[in-house]
């Protein structure tokens, strides 16, 4: 019993901590702190550090910091990954343009922590409707309607844009009954309460605790202490010692009223700055490791809860190494050797510790693949292998595009295919497990798909639709991956309970994603034969268009395979999972949609009742069902697949349909025409694969 | 013999209804009423949608405009015969279609597992707090009338299913509505139904408005609209005795109204004795009883989202027990149940609060047909289209070959 001595007073801090501690407690989901709270208890801005000279981040140290672990929306991350996302958030992109330099989010992230005056006029906030602002009586006449503010800027109107959004969702408990300025309003505040979190993280690294004033005091921590917890903390044993009962007895009754009100500042001092910084980046990993195979998920801690273990006396050394040496990192802004060395060993250190509870050992990977950044790369492979096509279309004789083309799809390819994979394995996950991976996936698919078929077909139309939908794939998911950095604030977020099962996620996702792709690809061939054909393009060459619904119709044998296993996969599914095969949920109606409509063309044109005119605008319309079941369907915000918030993507979904309907009805109409001269291409009807 | 056969086979109604034509009609209107059924669970609750568009023989309405349009369960069972006949039975086997007949095959067995579901399956849940035991589930969406005598101890109920008394009056069908002529009840029961959803409403004295509804002791059941979710529907109706064997349903001794979301049965007295009758979900019993011995929800790390759900339970019948681990995706299959881990609550329950979990429970006899269906299906696709694709690269390189130009 090392700490039987513990003195009332000690005992009335200790008390008071543990007090607090289920109210600290109960903010510990870092992911929605009340900022309204951080905001009332912030640091007087005369304690903190006023840094007005900002120097540029060296390249080691953003390499460095770029690999702190931390934990964040339930996982263990990268601190490069957490910036990154945090500021696609709340920037809308990964960089900003200071007025001497272009910074990315790392930096970003290490100027809002260690120089906060600086970075609050950033103007890094982007707010997509100044109608947001203007509700909150802020006058936007100087801004763009789509403009980006400073926190300074801001400052203002926050606590009522904070009202207006706990209004709205007391008044409005289901979110798809807000209008799209509510919607935005709630999602600027979370932005903003985030970006707090973020400015605040090293508050108390700059706090100067009330640890003098006091000889005892002195003696203990010496005439000038660094700021932070960490000469607190390390001293803990001698304020132990010095708040025994006999020392108290000891002294004089003026002394002892001096002594007492000397303990009692920093109690308070001390438990205003916990409550801060338990809102705050969860960094440790605690020291004591579960042997209890039904244990729960290791949850990593503030800075606040470190403090908290030295005062209850639980093991917090190796915490407490750490703490100290992120808390130097202030002190050495000036010396960037010393920041680097510091910075290197609380990555160690951090890492140290999540090592003895077998995680973050894909830390570096995912470093290393935000930093390859392969989907923007694929992207510009896919444009240049168009590019190069395109030019192959003009000068038909040459093979030399064509070439080229092939080695830049398949580059392209490879690291689309290369990029997934190694999100997969960061994961350990099968590869689609929320939207923006089945862009991901189907867009690899249907380039593989669209190369194997120009590998038996050789005349570069496949070759033309592969480049193209690798393009637009690549496109849609950078574009989308802004959504899924609002809303889930990562792309590889934690999954609800039911689809945490690699087996389904593998087999049945997988397989119904398949599907899409096909029946994508089949659609995007039959534009080109509408279009062809309406446009007069190669008019007297049948081969031609003979190919195109070749390969429309393999397509979608292709593709109807795998939508009708995965669709009856997912029942599977669903019956081991709860009991009933198929329930009308309208993810379930969209993937049966598909099928229905892939053996609607097939029974049609094997009956003879279409020819390939039919098959081409029926395939239209079948790509205007995959739209509906991969996207619209989240729309409707009802049943148990709406997983994926689609808020914005109903315009595009909007004009796809409208102009997928024009073309349909354009091509029945005045297509006819071309289409009945071509019955002879068409074959007998019953046997479309032309042979 | 062969010629009758033949004939018949080949006669004109067969071979429509057998047709290509037919399935793509039938696949058409499917595909359209899935539209509307996935498109109106925005206005309408899941449960109200599956009668209205899937189990139906004709859906007359949608978005409140009148159409006509065959039902599901009038498309699916013309495209399940229709397959048979044109897919399984008239198709002329050869090497190349052999894996279409599969396909076709597969898909029939899985039409049947759901006509089995459908007609002989039974669902529900049981909700149990930790320490609780039960021996029965109750059903999602059905009600039934119980009655039993109100005695302490083992009791003996007489249960009516609301197929019997639902969108029925006393006058209609007495016969299906008067429990009657039970040596053990020494009563006739008549029951009058009134609402799908409705209120109890304190009616004031001198209310006309209320002329036409029946009023008890300054109460009546007030209808109301119905919610899209189907179990928050309170079904509600008039029920009375009369002296068993009066034949006449108007003589009448105790009188009350039932209501879906009334606490306590209704009690009264008849020959000396006191009995209750209840309106409530029906029930299921279970060869084995579960009793809940811990629920555990598990969150990730700093949020409150939930990883994993899981319930240790005691499964007892016969005298002997086990215990058992309920987990997503990890059901408890046994003599025809299947127990799976559905939900859990209170919803804002604080730590330490007790919490309840709740089981879905299926008793579905043809289980396991949709996976042997899925088999079935994938290898005839896979046949099939194995085949076409091979045909097709040979096909290719032989144009290749004929016109070199094109490579």
């Amino acid at each position: 019993m090392k700490h039987k001595n513990l003195s009332f007073i000690l005992q009335t801090l200790f008390l008071c901590v543990g007090l607090l501690l289920p109210q600290l407690c109960q903010g510990q989901d870092s992911s929605a702190p009340q900022v309204n709270e951080t905001s009332k208890s912030a640091p007087p801005a005369e304690k903190q550090a006023a840094t007005t000279q900002r120097t540029p981040w060296s390249e080691e140290i953003v390499s460095e910091v770029s690999h702190w672990p931390l934990q964040h929306g339930g996982r263990v991350k990268p601190f490069q990954t957490y910036a990154g996302f945090l500021m696609l958030k709340i920037n809308s992109k990964r960089s900003l343009k200071l007025e001497d330099e272009k910074i990315g989010p790392v930096e970003w992230a290490l100027d809002f922590m260690f120089y906060p005056e600086i970075a609050r006029s950033y103007r890094c906030i982007h707010v997509p409707n100044d109608e947001v602002l203007i509700g909150v009586g802020f006058d936007t006449t100087d801004f763009r309607r789509s403009d980006r503010y400073s926190f300074d800027q801001l400052q203002p109107v926050l606590s009522a844009l904070y009202s207006s959004a706990r209004d709205i969702q007391m008044a409005k408990p289901e979110s798809k009954e807000w209008t799209l300025v509510e919607r935005q309003t709630v999602q600027l505040t979370n932005k903003i309460r985030e970006l707090e979190i973020l400015l605040h993280s090293m508050d108390s690294s700059r706090h100067q605790l009330p640890l003098h004033g006091i000889k005892e005091f002195d003696e203990v921590f010496g005439e000038s202490s660094p700021p932070g917890y960490s000469t607190f903390i390390e001293q803990i044993d001698k304020v132990e010692t010095l708040a025994s009962p006999d020392y108290l007895n000891s002294l004089s009754q003026d002394r002892r009223s001096e002594f007492i009100n000397a303990f009692t500042e920093l109690r308070s001092d001390l438990l205003r700055n916990l409550e801060i910084s338990e809102l705050g980046i969860s960094w440790f990993p605690p020291e004591e490791v579960s042997t209890d195979e039904e244990s729960p998920p290791v949850t990593w801690e503030t800075s606040s809860s470190v403090v908290q273990a030295a005062l209850l006396f639980k093991e917090y050394k190796q915490r407490g190494a750490a703490l100290k040496s992120l808390e130097s990192l202030v002190g050495h802004l000036d010396d960037r050797d010393q920041f680097l060395i510091q910075s290197t060993l609380f990555g160690s250190q951090l890492e140290g510790l999540a090592e003895i509870h077998g995680s973050g050992s894909q830390l570096s990977r995912e470093v290393s693949f935000y930093n390859v950044d392969y989907f923007t790369k694929a992207l510009v492979f896919f444009m240049l292998a168009f590019i190069a096509i395109s030019l192959g279309w003009l000068i038909p004789k040459s093979k030399f595009p064509t070439k080229i083309t092939w080695v830049l799809n398949g580059t392209a390819l490879g690291l689309l295919v290369t990029g997934v994979t190694i999100r997969c394995i960061i994961q350990g996950r099968p590869p689609v497990t929320t939207l923006y991976e089945t862009i991901l996936f189907i867009t690899g698919c249907c380039v593989i798909t669209a190369l194997v078929l120009e590998y038996f077909d050789r005349k570069r139309i496949a070759l033309t639709i592969a480049a193209f939908l690798g393009a637009l794939g690549c496109f849609l998911s950078n574009r989308y991956e802004l959504k899924e950095a609002v809303t889930a604030g990562d792309t590889m977020p934690s999954l609800v309970a039911v689809l945490d099962t690699n087996f389904w996620l593998s087999t049945h996702v997988t397989t119904v994603t398949l599907g899409y792709a096909a029946g994508l690809l089949a659609a995007a061939i039959a534009h080109v034969w509408i279009i062809g054909k309406l446009i007069g393009f190669k008019p007297n060459d049948k081969g031609f268009y003979k190919s195109l619904t070749r390969m429309v119709y393999g397509t979608i044998c292709f593709g109807l395979f795998f939508s009708i296993v995965g669709t009856i996969l997912g029942g599977i599914w669903a019956n081991y999972s709860w009991g009933r095969f198929w329930g009308w949920d309208p993810k379930e109606n969209g993937a049966l949609m598909i099928c229905l409509a892939e053996l609607i063309i097939l029974h049609l044109r094997m009956g003879g009742y279409i020819k390939d005119h039919g098959v081409h605008v029926l395939s239209l319309l079948n790509g205007m069902i995959i739209a509906f079941s991969w996207w619209g369907v989240n729309l409707l915000g009802v049943g148990l697949h709406s997983y994926g918030f689609t808020d914005g993507v109903f315009l595009l979904l909007l004009s796809f349909w409208g102009l997928e309907s024009l073309l349909m009805i354009v091509s029945i109409g005045f297509g006819n025409r071309s289409g009945t001269k071509n019955q002879s291409t068409g074959g007998t009807g019953a046997n479309p694969t032309g042979s | 013999m062969k010629n009758t056969h033949s004939t018949f086979w080949d006669s004109k109604a067969i071979k429509t209804f057998g047709s290509l034509g037919l399935a793509a009609s039938m696949m058409s209107f499917l595909l359209l009423l899935t539209l509307l059924g996935t498109l109106e669970q925005m206005n309408m609750g899941i449960y109200q949608v599956q009668k209205k568009y899937f189990e139906s023989l004709f859906v007359t309405e949608c978005f409140g405009y009148p159409i006509f349009l065959p039902g599901g369960m009038l498309c699916m069972v013309i495209f399940t015969l229709n397959l048979m006949v044109g897919g399984i039975l008239r198709l002329r086997l050869n090497k190349n279609n052999i894996g279409v007949f599969i396909i076709h095959v597969g898909i029939a067995l899985m039409m049947s597992a759901g006509l089995v579901k459908l007609m002989a399956g039974q669902e529900g849940y049981l909700r149990l707090l930790e320490g609780d035991k039960s021996s029965e589930y109750v059903s999602h969406h059905e009600w039934e009338i119980a009655v039993f005598e109100d005695v302490p101890g083992e009791i003996k109920e007489y249960t009516l299913h609301e197929r019997h008394w639902r969108h029925s009056d006393a006058k209609d069908t007495p016969e299906a509505l008067v429990m009657s002529g039970n040596a053990d009840l020494p009563f006739d029961l008549h029951l009058d139904f009134m609402h799908d959803n409705c209120m109890p409403e304190e009616i004031e004295p001198g209310n006309s408005s209320m002329d036409s509804t029946y009023v008890l002791d300054g109460w009546t059941l007030s209808a109301r609209p119905m919610d899209a979710e189907n179990e928050r529907n309170l079904p509600g109706l008039r029920i009375w005795t009369s002296p068993m064997g009066s034949n006449d349903a108007q003589e009448i001794s105790e009188v009350s109204f039932l209501y879906g979301g009334q606490y306590l049965p209704w009690t009264f007295q008849a020959e000396g004795k006191d009995y209750a009758v209840a309106l409530r979900k029906v029930r299921h019993s279970m060869p084995f009883s579960i009793e809940l011995d811990n629920f555990e929800k598990v969150d990730y790390p700093g949020i409150s989202m939930a990883k994993e759900f899981r319930s240790d339970v005691t499964q007892a019948s016969n005298g002997t027990s086990r215990k058992v681990r309920i987990e997503m995706n990890d059901p408890l299959r046994d003599q025809g149940l299947i127990l799976f881990q559905s939900s859990w609550g209170p919803p804002n329950a604080k730590p330490g609060d007790t919490l309840y979990s709740v089981f879905a429970v299926v008793h579905n006899p043809s289980d396991h047909w949709p996976l042997y269906s899925c088999i079935i299906i994938g290898i005839g696709m896979a046949l099939t289209f194995t085949q076409k694709f091979v045909a097709y690269g040979r096909r290719q390189s032989k144009r290749r070959k004929e016109s070199p130009d094109e490579a």
